[in-house]
C-alpha cells in the first residue's frame, strides 16, 4: 500500500466530512436567529423615534408580550396612558380621557401604531418566521464589517404576512439580524430595518435599536430604541384582558 | 335618598382607608396648555375671542384629579371645572369607583345613540356630559366580558334639576364581535326616561362593521308615555396608497334611523354634542323617520399631519353640516389644531345656521402637553 495514497485519502475524506458537518442550512440560521429574537414573553420598555425630513416626534412606551398577546402603555406626555391590548387579531384601545375600551376595527392592525414606520403587528407580534416563510441561503457576505449570511425568503404559500419577499443579512457568529428588505410581490421595495446596535442580554444577542425606513414615503424613518428588556418575565394571569387596559 | 347618601358615606371612607397605600406611593402628574381663536358667524353678525386652557391631571393607582381652568376674553370670565376626582379600589374581584368620573360607553360610532349620558362624546369630542358623580362597579367576568353598574348622585338646590339616574351595561365577545346590552335610568319631578339598547362592532373581511338598537320610553307632565326606538349601522375602512404602504387614507360611514316623536328630543342630544343645532319642533314634522348619514375621511399628510373631512347630512331635506379640519403636530409635545363647521340648509331645512343659531364657526387652537 502506497501510504501517500492513503494519507491523501484520509486528509480528502477528513475534508469532505467536516466540510458537509460545518455546512449549515438558510433554515437552520433563520432557527438559531427565532431563538435570539423570537420572545416567548417579554416585558420591554422602549422608545420610537419618529422622523420626516428632519421633524423628530417622540414616544414611550411599556410593551408586554406573550405569544400572539400584547399590551403596550404609552408614557410620553402627548399618549399618556393611551393602552392597547392585542389577543389574536382583534386590538382594542384604551382612550385615558374618557376612560373607555374600544374594539379596533381589524384593518387598523396594517396601519403604522401611532404615526410610525411599525405597524401595529409590528411592534405587536414576535412571529416565527421559520413558520412563514421558505428561505434560500444566497450568499455570505460582509455588512459593516461584521461576517454576514445572506438569506432571501419567499412566504409560504397561504401564510399572512405583510411582506411577500424578505432579504436578511444575519450575523454569522451572533446569530441576529443586522438588515433586512421587505419587499411586495411585485418585487418592489417597501421597507429597511436596519439594526445599528446590539446587546447581549440574558445570554442572547438582541437588537437595541432598529431603524425602520419605510421606502414608499420620502425622507421618513423611525428608530426603535430598546430602553430594557426582561426575557420570560412573570406576568400576572389576566394580564392581557379588557380589565387591565382601564 | 338618604340610604344613599349613608352608603356614598361608607364606601368614601371604605375607599379611601384601602386606597391610601396607593395614594401615598406613586403618581403621575400632567396637563396640557392650550390657547385659541374662536369665530362665530350668525347670520347677520359674527363673534370673536380668544381663550386660554390649563388642564392638570393628577393620577395616582386609585385615585384620580384633573381640573379644566379656562379663560375668554369676550364673557371676561375665568372658569374652573373639576373633571375627575375619584377614588377606586377592588372588593371580591369587583372594581369600585366613587367620586366624578368620566362613565364613556363608546363603541366606536362618530354618535353614540347608547351612550350613558347622550351627546357625552361624539366626534372624538369630549363634552362635559360625560363627567359625573356616580359610584360605578365593574365586575369582569372573564378576561372580555364584564358588567358595570352606575348610580348617579347629584344634589341641585333647584329640586326639578334633581334626578335619580342608574345605569346597567353587559359587554362580551361574540365571534370576534364586541356586543354590548346597555340600560339607563333617569327620573326627575318633571320627566322619567327608560333607555334600553343593544350595540355591537367586528369585521367584515377587511372593513370595520358596527350598529346599535334603541328603545327609549320617555314621558313628562305634559307628554304621555311614548316609545322611540331608533337603530344606526356604520362601516370603516382604511386605504393605504403606494401598495398599501404610503399615506393613509380613513374613511368611515354611518346611517341613523330615528322614529319621529317626542321621545326624538331625547336622543337629538347625542346630535347636539357633535356641536350641531338641531330644533327637535322643526324635526318633528314631515316624515315617520329622522335619517341622517354622516361621513368621517381623513387623510395623513405626513407622519407628523393630517386633514379630515366630517358632514352630516340630512336624507329628509338634503341639509348638511360640513366639518373639515387640520392637525399638525408641531413637536413632540405641541399639536396644530384647525376646525371650520358650516351649516348649508336654508332656515326651514334641518341643519341650518340662523339668527340666534351659527352658520358657520371657526376654531383655531394651539396646544402643549407636559
Amino acid at each position: 500500500m502506497n501510504y501517500k495514497k492513503i494519507a491523501v485519502l484520509v486528509l480528502l475524506s477528513v475534508f469532505i466530512f467536516s466540510s458537509q458537518a460545518l455546512a449549515i442550512t438558510a433554515e437552520e440560521i433563520i432557527q438559531q436567529r427565532d431563538d435570539n429574537e423570537f420572545l416567548k414573553s417579554a416585558r420591554v420598555e422602549s422608545t420610537m423615534i419618529i422622523n420626516n425630513a428632519g421633524r423628530e416626534l417622540e414616544k414611550k412606551m411599556v410593551n408586554l408580550i406573550e405569544g400572539d398577546k400584547a399590551l403596550v402603555s404609552f408614557t410620553n406626555p402627548m399618549d399618556r396612558g393611551t393602552k392597547f391590548l392585542k389577543r389574536e387579531d382583534n386590538l382594542w384601545m384604551f382612550f385615558p380621557d374618557a376612560e373607555d375600551v374600544v374594539k379596533l376595527s381589524g384593518h387598523m392592525l396594517e396601519r403604522g401604531m401611532m404615526g410610525s414606520d411599525f405597524s401595529y403587528k409590528d411592534m405587536m407580534e414576535s412571529e416565527k418566521l421559520t413558520e412563514l416563510y421558505n428561505f434560500e441561503l444566497v450568499g455570505e457576505v460582509e455588512y459593516k464589517g461584521r461576517p454576514c449570511y445572506k438569506i432571501e425568503a419567499v412566504k409560504v404559500e397561504g401564510a399572512e404576512v405583510s411582506y411577500y419577499k424578505r432579504i436578511a443579512w444575519i450575523d454569522k457568529e451572533r446569530f441576529i439580524g443586522l438588515r433586512e428588505e421587505l419587499y411586495a410581490e411585485s418585487g418592489k421595495l417597501l421597507k429597511v430595518a436596519e439594526v445599528t446596535e446590539v446587546e447581549e442580554i440574558e445570554g442572547r444577542w438582541y437588537p437595541i435599536r432598529t431603524i425602520m425606513e419605510n421606502k414608499l414615503r420620502e425622507n421618513t424613518s423611525t428608530t426603535f430604541v430598546i430602553d430594557s428588556i426582561e426575557f420570560n418575565p412573570e406576568i400576572p394571569e389576566g394580564t392581557f384582558s379588557l380589565e387591565s387596559l382601564q | 335618598m338618604l340610604s344613599k347618601k349613608v352608603i356614598v358615606s361608607i364606601l368614601t371612607l371604605v375607599l379611601i382607608f384601602t386606597a391610601s397605600h396607593a395614594l401615598a406611593s406613586s403618581y403621575q402628574f400632567g396637563g396640557e396648555v392650550s390657547t385659541g381663536l374662536n369665530s362665530i358667524f350668525f347670520e347677520e353678525t359674527n363673534e370673536n375671542y380668544i381663550y386660554e386652557t390649563v388642564n392638570l391631571n393628577l393620577d395616582f393607582n386609585n385615585a384620580n384629579f384633573e381640573i379644566t381652568a379656562s379663560n375668554n376674553n369676550l364673557q371676561q370670565e375665568f372658569d374652573i371645572t373639576l373633571k375627575k376626582a375619584y377614588i377606586r379600589n377592588k372588593f371580591i374581584g369587583t372594581r369600585v369607583t366613587l367620586g366624578k368620573q368620566p362613565i364613556s360607553w363608546s363603541f366606536g360610532s362618530l354618535i353614540n345613540p347608547v351612550d350613558y349620558s347622550l351627546g357625552a362624546e361624539a366626534l372624538d369630542e369630549e363634552t362635559s356630559a360625560k363627567y359625573v358623580n356616580a359610584v360605578e362597579f365593574h365586575y369582569p367576568i372573564n378576561w372580555y366580558s364584564n358588567v358595570s353598574l352606575v348610580t348617579e348622585f347629584n344634589n341641585d338646590v333647584d329640586p326639578t334639576k334633581n334626578y335619580d339616574k342608574y345605569g346597567f351595561r353587559a359587554r362580551t365577545l361574540i365571534k370576534d364581535y364586541d356586543v354590548s346590552f346597555n340600560y339607563v335610568k333617569q327620573d326627575s319631578q318633571v320627566s322619567d326616561i327608560n333607555r334600553w339598547g343593544l350595540s355591537f362592532k367586528g369585521d367584515i373581511k377587511n372593513a370595520g362593521l358596527y350598529g346599535a338598537y334603541t328603545n327609549i320610553n320617555y314621558q313628562t307632565t305634559t307628554i304621555p308615555e311614548v316609545n322611540t326606538q331608533a337603530f344606526m349601522v356604520g362601516t370603516d375602512y382604511s386605504y393605504f396608497l403606494n401598495q398599501g404602504f404610503g399615506n393613509r387614507l380613513y374613511m368611515q360611514g354611518e346611517y341613523h334611523r330615528i322614529e319621529k316623536n317626542e321621545g326624538l328630543r331625547v336622543l337629538i342630544n347625542s346630535l347636539a354634542g357633535a356641536g350641531v343645532g338641531l330644533d327637535p319642533t322643526k324635526l318633528l314634522g314631515g316624515d315617520e323617520y329622522f335619517d341622517i348619514l354622516l361621513t368621517n375621511v381623513s387623510y395623513s399628510i405626513n407622519d407628523f399631519s393630517s386633514i379630515g373631512f366630517f358632514s352630516l347630512t340630512s336624507l329628509e331635506d338634503g341639509s348638511t353640516a360640513l366639518i373639515p379640519n387640520y392637525q399638525n403636530q408641531l413637536t413632540t409635545n405641541t399639536t396644530l389644531n384647525i376646525n371650520l363647521s358650516y351649516l348649508s340648509g336654508e332656515a326651514d331645512q334641518d341643519f341650518a345656521g340662523g339668527v340666534s343659531f351659527p352658520e358657520a364657526a371657526l376654531n383655531v387652537e394651539l396646544s402643549y402637553v407636559f
